[in-house]
């Protein structure tokens, strides 16, 4: 019992320290990257980003967050001088909120093929249950499919070949 | 010497005076690629050399959905069905498939099947930052079994186009079908011949659509389409859409639509998710 609660205490004790370290590095990392030169805030963005790739969703995010916290509470510090920092904390929120429209988007174009798929289909069906209804199952209506009875073809375009009352 | 120290001392607000509207760490003014992806790596002049994130991606959407007919040719019939949607994208491009299958059940007459099957593919682009154009052509596989010649492959041609302002956007799409399927030709019970012909499609609708959050986004639109059949009115309806963007992988959709015209459903609803990858 006694290996097994030591065992336990390491393991957290390990978490915990991995994740300061993960921690420190990102902070370490951030802070690199507003003091580089030119050249090499270029680098090191692109390490970020990679080490960034290489981390699961959750930490990814959090490394994020931080960088975006940290970029706008310097921006803050240098109100007049800063404003381009806080628009790069603003620039991935941006990016995702793209593609999310995109998203949508597209959703919005798929909704308009599924109404409109959708429409003909029940047409189709429509079309197999007025055989079913009219010329084997007695008096349909008059028209073929969204005519009126009574009235066949009102508002309706004339077909090649009328398609009688039943 | 004093130089030297004002120098030193103004040299880290200096170094924090510059803009990275794409944080990629290239200063806008001497980025010649503002607008890079965060995902790609970058050289010196601000443009991509890398992408990190795969340019392919998947999603798959299961859906249901509900319409009611009331032709007035016909029993009011109601009808359920359900949706598999595949697509995969590819930097611009994209392809979809979709199945589906149904139940159909008036007082006299049920049906139930597979529905046609589409598939499609579009290239979309943006001619300006806040113009989205999207264009695709498909076909749609007679898988319906039907008692009207429902035997040839129809093909689909697809445009659409969204224009964003502010938190909204105003869309619009058309889609043309040609309806290859063959006249179906009977004798009445008075031995007259009668045909039902088929005639090609033109579909489109306008819209209007906002982002009331971030995660969530909402439309209204007008749609209208040709029958199949040349005897038939427009098919007319109004619909509503909503898009919930659940996290960066999982999504769902709503929608309802109400028939303006007798050829339409009255009522549509549908309810999907989907999963991105």
């Amino acid at each position: 019992m006694k290996t097994l609660t030591l065992s336990l205490t390491t393991l957290a004790l390990l978490g915990s320290l991995t994740a300061a370290t993960a921690q420190i590095n990102v902070d370490t990392q951030i802070e690199a990257i507003q003091t580089a030169s030119p050249q090499e805030r270029v680098e090191l963005m692109n390490q970020f980003k990679e080490q960034l790739s290489q981390m699961n969703a959750d930490e990814r995010t959090e490394a994020i967050t931080q960088m975006r916290t940290q970029m706008q509470t310097r921006a803050q510090e240098h109100a007049g001088e800063g404003q381009g920092q806080m628009q790069e904390g603003q620039a991935h929120a941006q990016e995702i909120r793209e593609q999310m429209q995109d998203r949508a988007q597209m959703g919005q174009d798929d909704n308009m093929n599924q109404i409109q798929g959708m429409e003909q289909m029940n047409q189709r069906h429509g079309g197999d249950q007025f055989m079913h209804e009219g010329p084997m199952g007695g008096d349909a209506g008059a028209g073929f499919m969204g005519g009126h009875d009574g009235a066949p073809h009102d508002g309706m375009t004339q077909p090649d070949v009328a398609i009688p009352s039943i | 010497m004093r130089y030297i120290l004002l120098f030193l001392l103004t040299l880290p607000l200096t170094l924090l005076a510059y803009s990275d509207y794409d944080m990629d760490g290239v200063d806008d003014k001497a980025d010649q690629c503002p607008n890079t992806p965060f995902s790609d790596l970058v050289d010196i002049k601000g443009c991509t050399i890398k992408q990190l994130s795969s340019p392919h991606h998947f999603d798959v959407i299961l859906g249901g959905s509900y319409s009611q007919v009331d032709y007035n040719t016909n029993e009011k019939t109601d009808t359920f069905s359900s949706s598999l949607q595949a697509d995969y994208y590819y930097k611009n491009f994209s392809l979809q498939a979709v199945v589906s299958y149904f139940d159909s059940e008036s007082a006299s007459y049920s049906n139930t099947g597979l529905n046609d099957t589409f598939v499609a593919g579009y290239y979309q682009f943006k001619p300006l930052d806040a113009l989205s154009v999207r264009v695709g052509a498909g076909a749609i596989i007679p898988t319906y079994d039907s008692g009207l010649n429902n035997n040839n492959l129809d093909y689909v041609g697809i445009a659409s186009v969204s224009y964003a302002f502010s938190s909204m956007n105003v869309f619009g799409g058309y889609r043309y079908t040609l309806v290859n399927d063959d006249d179906y030709s009977y004798t009445d019970v008075n031995n007259n011949p009668v045909t039902i012909g088929y005639q090609n499609t033109n579909a489109y609708n306008v819209g209007l659509g906002f982002y009331p959050t971030q995660k969530l986004y909402l439309s209204g639109s007008y749609n209208a389409s040709d029958s199949i059949y040349k005897s038939v009115e427009m098919i007319e309806s109004a619909s509503v859409y909503a898009f919930y963007n659940i996290n960066v992988h999982w999504f769902s959709t709503f929608s309802y639509a109400y028939g303006l015209s007798d050829s339409a459903s009255d009522h549509y609803a549908s309810l999907r998710l989907g999963y991105y990858f």
